[in-house]
């Protein structure tokens, strides 16, 4: 297993590591770190977030990890799981590289 | 009949109606019902009078039993029940729940029957039959009419509809559903159709992973399961939780046709094998799920290789749901079938 | 027309509005006449950093910047103060010159409204009106944010009904305060360009202002010679026990408030001419509104106009209610129906009728309903007439208490609350920690704060105490009534704490949703079921005796009614340094579960040994003045030998005179006393005095 993948991994799993949080501490849902899931869902089943709680999830995104959602149906589309929500951050991070070593 | 459409594009445009005659209905009775159903349901029991629950029964050792959505209905309980054979559920029931408890179950399979209606415009179709109380219908309640019950609920990602009828007014029912859908690009639906739509969006199958000798930690069914409570399984599953589990469900998508059991490879090791597949025709790929080491069972790994008889396939992971369902567009307070080509939409396949 | 008038026979004898579109009725009805808007681009705070610029304020204060809290109190104040003044003057009861009426007439003011987080407590920004334009007698606040003033409507004809006052002004104010648009904004739900109620784009605009009614008996009105304006035949109140923000989908809980008022003014659907909906304008509540209403109407739903005047006024907010029953009353003077504004294009689900502006149309009738609802789900309508036959004196129910229930600083039930020390007994120390779910099952806490958990757990207990399981119909007939001080300390702090870390386009949508003085009512009734009667009235200490006395009053009169949740709920703040010194430091919460004696076909023996409590009488007065309110608990004189229990410590919240009630209840259950007086008479609204009996 090559080391750039290995450590791809372990960045994605900080970052799901820091979801999780957000999601306990902000969004005060009730699940020690380990019992969600990666691919749970956030809204209807899974989590059970409701639409307030999306509203909130946006906000949080944008202030803990500088992600600008659009908060309209297809802001909602990228963000169904857990790791949607990480797919997000990795591609806003991913962007800044961009941006910087592109300056 | 009317010339109908295929239903795996179907779901994923307009609706199809399906006989779920899979399922096993059963209803609890009694002071203690709530009781036998906390017993059974491997969760926290949360709905309230007028909603549903998808909940999930276990066996003893922890591995998945059933699927079920729970129907609360003032003081009575329906279960809708998939995977077990009606004797294995019997005596799952007779092991399980004490006999001197106040409780009646009535098993409706027999005099009931159940109607599935999936597809971004099941809702109109449904209100078309069931009346304008459908549109508004949200995610998890359900509604009587006449000598049967709407509820709302599906596995497909698309808006569904189960509709519970007497046995012998279903074919009545069936009729009119199509006939008031053609209009609406109504098809017949299958269970094959289903079980696609359910493995591109990540619902769980009971019926096929659900068969493997796993616990819900394995399948990402934790959402499901409440480690505070006593329930039957959960004794098993906090014994397997006291130790890092080793395996995780993963979705992977490969050009060429995968099958279950085959084995997956990362860097020439096995890694996992695979446990659902099937093609997508909405897609264009074939998808599957894996239950992959949880080092790499991770989305975005483009590397995986799939041994389908003599050849590798390659294959690489990804995030589920695997389309942007076009439910996701569609407000039944606002649109319509026939007026779907004004809905903006992203594409339908997500990369 | 017969004299023989019941004492329920209400009449509308003056309006005073203060709106978007005008500061008097007048000028008001001008606008609609002529199809103006109010809706404009906000002035009075920054919309950049939000995608909406647009509302409806008050045209004189435009710019003004209420960037502080004691700002929106005093704007609300000055509104309030300007329609209130109007109203009176219209029904010939101004200051000047009517001295000599004034001293012998009681007034009441009931004031609606959806303001919270104040710099002071609601109850004295309305004492504070109240003495702006000479009413000293009874003070009532109604704080079920957007429905408010309608209930405030209802209550205060039920003051009447009760003999607490003579005239009654009637209605509500609210200001529109950034914080609160950052709110809406934040849920989604304000419109990009205007409000355009079931039509396109969907989405509200949010708009202020204060409006009120003068109403009294038409026996009253008639013997001074005052020009009746409407007839005021009923109203009804209801709870969608649903969701924090979003109506039922269904609209069962609309059609619920629809049918009580109607049931309240015995009038038949087929009678309703025209309905001027809620009509937010948002996608969740027009279809869903429409859905309910035209079940309520019936056969001949297809046919009534149904109207929208927030598409011209905005969305009032706590004034909504009150402002739109004035533009239904003058609209039906004329023969007019008012326009829905901003109408294009239908949105599917709508009424068939909905008057598309921008002018009123020419139409003939003689009743009118007019529907509110808000967040929390607590809904509203009131049912106004142009002529009516005398309405048949109802037979009262007696009331009696079915059940208690108790948490404060001794923990729960009955027991711990007779071995508590005294002080502990009547709200002070804190709520030793407990789980929801252990007495509600299957309750999710998450979204739950401290407030919202002392009142569900108080009211789960007062149901156990009795016996009574929630289920079936029952469901439809059990309401809920509190009397609180304010919302949640906890989310207070969490909604200021999220503004002062993220700004105000980024605030939490999630505490938003919990200040409104409703959100506990609301979330209390959802947990339990209660889909009946829904209000909150923040008068002060001793809230909680209003709440219960207003309850029974709604149960010993309806018959769509069979059991009421009532009382009184504190929290204390985390941090006692945080809070003002005179806040009192009550937390806890006092209910009882209140029952209608009228041979209930599903009425269970009371699970409660020994001899029945009954609530034989009550009784609201002006603060001060407890023998008026005695004189009407208790209209024969106290019973020989009745123990007083008086509840006078403004440092027990708005739950400590519940708690000297359940002591009362308590001591005829165990036949220490065989009749009880429990009074309260500390603030500067209301006195109240309860009787209870075996």
């Amino acid at each position: 297993m090559t080391s750039a993948l290995e450590a791809r991994i372990d960045h994605r799993e900080a970052v799901l590591a820091r979801i999780r949080m957000v999601l306990i501490e902000s969004l005060g849902v009730r699940r020690t770190p380990d019992e969600i899931d990666p691919d749970t869902a956030l809204f209807g089943s899974g989590l059970g977030l409701d639409s307030i709680d999306a509203v909130e999830l946006v906000v949080q995104l944008d202030t803990d990890f500088n992600v600008q959602l659009p908060n309209d149906v297809f802001g909602r589309a990228e963000m169904r799981t857990v790791n949607g929500l990480v797919d997000l951050v990795l591609a806003a991070q991913a962007a800044e590289i961009a941006d910087a070593t592109a300056r | 009949m009317p010339p109908l459409a295929d239903p795996a594009i179907a779901i994923r445009e307009s609706v199809v109606v399906t006989r779920l005659d899979h399922v096993h209905l059963l209803r609890f009775r009694g002071d203690d019902a709530r009781t036998a159903i906390d017993t059974l349901c491997a969760g926290m029991v949360r709905a309230r009078d007028g909603q549903l629950q998808h909940v999930l029964l276990l066996d003893e050792a922890a591995h998945c039993f059933a699927d079920a959505y729970l129907v609360a209905d003032d003081e009575e309980y329906d279960l809708l029940v998939e995977g077990p054979t009606a004797d294995a559920l019997r005596a799952h029931l007779a092991r399980h729940l004490s006999s001197g408890s106040d409780v009646q179950i009535e098993d409706r399979t027999m005099t009931h029957a159940l109607l599935g209606l999936d597809g971004p415009y099941a809702w109109e179709l449904v209100s078309r039959v069931a009346g304008a109380e459908a549109i508004g219908l949200p995610y998890l309640t359900f509604f009587h009419a006449d000598d049967w019950t709407c509820y709302r609920a599906g596995k497909t990602g698309e808006f569904g509809y189960g509709l519970i009828v007497p046995r012998d007014a279903r074919d009545a029912l069936e009729t009119l559903l199509l006939e008031k859908g053609e209009p609406l690009g109504v098809a017949r639906g299958t269970l094959d159709a289903l079980d696609q739509c359910a493995l591109e969006n990540f619902f769980f199958n009971v019926r096929r992973e659900g068969r493997e000798p796993v616990t819900p930690i394995e399948l990402q069914l934790q959402w499901r399961v409440s480690y505070d409570k006593d329930a039957v399984g959960l004794e098993a599953l906090r014994r397997h939780r006291a130790t890092p589990v080793a395996t995780r469900l993963t979705s992977l998508i490969a050009d060429r046709t995968v099958t279950v059991g085959a084995e997956v490879h990362l860097d020439g090791e096995v890694v996992g094998r695979v446990v659902n597949a099937g093609w997508s025709a909405t897609r264009g790929d074939c998808v599957a799920l894996a239950l992959l080491d949880v080092r790499w069972a991770h989305p975005g790994i483009e590397t995986f290789t799939v041994w389908h008889g003599a050849s590798a396939v390659p294959a690489r992971s990804l995030t589920p749901p695997l389309l942007n369902n076009r439910s996701l567009f569609v407000s039944p307070q606002l649109h319509a079938y026939a007026t779907r080509a004004e809905i903006a939409m992203p594409p339908l396949a997500r990369q | 027309m017969s004299m023989d008038c019941a004492p329920r026979d209400i009449v509308i004898t003056g309006l005073g509005a203060v709106c978007a579109l005008g500061e008097d009725c007048d000028v008001l009805w001008s606008a609609i006449a002529e199809g103006r808007s109010g809706i404009s681009t906000i002035r009075r705070f920054p919309t950049d950093a939000f995608a909406v610029h647009t509302g409806a304020v008050v045209a004189s204060a435009a710019c003004e910047a209420p960037s502080s809290r004691t700002l929106t109190g005093q704007l609300c104040h000055d509104f309030a103060v300007q329609a209130a003044r109007e109203a009176l003057a219209d029904a010939g009861l101004a200051d000047s010159g009517m001295a000599a009426m004034r001293s012998s007439t009681r007034l009441a003011l009931v004031f609606g409204t959806g303001l919270t987080d104040l710099a002071r407590p609601l109850h004295s920004l309305v004492e504070a009106v109240a003495d702006a334009i000479g009413i000293d007698g009874a003070r009532l606040t109604v704080s079920t944010a957007c429905s408010s003033s309608t209930g405030a409507m209802g209550f205060g004809r039920d003051l009447l009904a009760m003999d607490t006052a003579d005239v009654v002004v009637a209605g509500g104010a609210d200001v529109l305060t950034p914080e609160v648009f950052a709110g809406f904004h934040a849920l989604g739900v304000l419109s990009r360009t205007r409000c355009a109620p079931f039509s396109t784009p969907s989405g509200t605009t949010l708009g202020e202002g204060a409006g009120f009614v003068v109403l009294e008996r038409t026996t009253h009105a008639r013997a001074r010679g005052a020009r009746v304006r409407a007839i005021f035949s009923g109203y009804g109140l209801s709870a969608d026990a649903w969701h924090e923000t979003s109506p039922d989908p269904k609209g069962a809980g609309i059609e619920r408030a629809f049918r009580s008022a109607l049931a309240d003014a015995d009038a038949d659907a087929a009678t309703v001419g025209y309905v001027n909906a809620h009509g937010s304008g948002t996608e969740a509540n027009d279809s869903a509104e429409w859905l309910g209403i035209s079940r309520a109407l019936g056969p001949r739903a297809a046919e009534v106009p149904v109207s929208s005047t927030k598409g011209a006024l905005g969305h009032a907010q706590g004034a909504a209610g009150v402002l739109e029953a004035i533009v239904t009353i003058a609209a039906m003077e004329r023969d007019l129906v008012p326009p829905t504004m901003n109408f294009e294009a239908p949105r599917p689900h709508g009424p068939p009728d909905p008057v598309p502006g921008p002018m009123p149309r020419h139409w003939s009738y003689t009743r009118a309903v007019s529907v509110n609802s808000a967040f929390g789900g607590a809904n509203a309508a009131v049912v106004l007439s142009r002529d009516g036959s005398v309405r048949q004196a109802r037979a009262r129910r007696p009331v009696t208490v079915r059940g208690l229930g108790l948490l404060g600083g001794f923990g729960q039930g009955t027991e711990a609350f007779l071995s508590a020390p005294n002080g502990v007994q009547c709200g002070n120390g804190r709520v030793p920690a407990f789980s929801i779910e252990t007495l509600v099952r299957g309750a999710d806490p998450r979204g739950l704060d401290p407030t919202a958990r002392y009142l569900t757990a108080a009211a789960a207990l007062a149901l156990r105490d009795a016996g009574v399981v929630v289920r079936g119909a029952l469901r439809d007939r059990i309401g809920l009534l509190v009397g609180q001080r304010r919302a949640s300390p906890t989310s207070l702090s969490a909604f200021a704490d999220s503004i002062s870390a993220r700004g105000l386009s980024q605030l939490s949508a999630t505490a938003f949703a919990r200040i409104v003085l409703n959100a506990a009512a609301g979330a209390c009734s959802k947990l339990l079921s209660l889909r009946g009667p829904l209000s909150v009235i923040t008068s002060g200490p001793g809230s909680g005796l209003v709440a219960v006395a207003l309850a029974a009053e709604l149960l010993a009169t309806r018959d769509d009614v069979a059991l009421m949740i009532a009382g009184g709920v504190d929290e204390r703040s985390a941090d006692d340094d945080v809070e003002p010194s005179d806040e009192s430091r009550a937390d806890g919460a006092a209910c009882l579960l209140l029952g209608a004696e009228d041979g209930e076909p599903n009425a269970e023996p009371s699970a409660v040994s020994g001899p029945s409590v009954y609530l034989a009488g009550w009784g609201l007065a002006a603060a001060g003045q407890l023998p008026e309110a005695l004189a009407r608990a208790a209209p024969n004189g106290l019973p020989h030998g009745a123990r007083v229990f008086r509840a006078d410590d403004p440092t027990t919240g708005a739950a400590g005179a519940v708690f000297a009630l359940a002591a009362a209840v308590l001591a005829l259950r165990d036949g220490s006393a065989r009749a009880a007086l429990v009074t309260s008479d500390c603030g500067r609204s209301l006195a109240a005095a309860l009787l209870l009996t075996n």
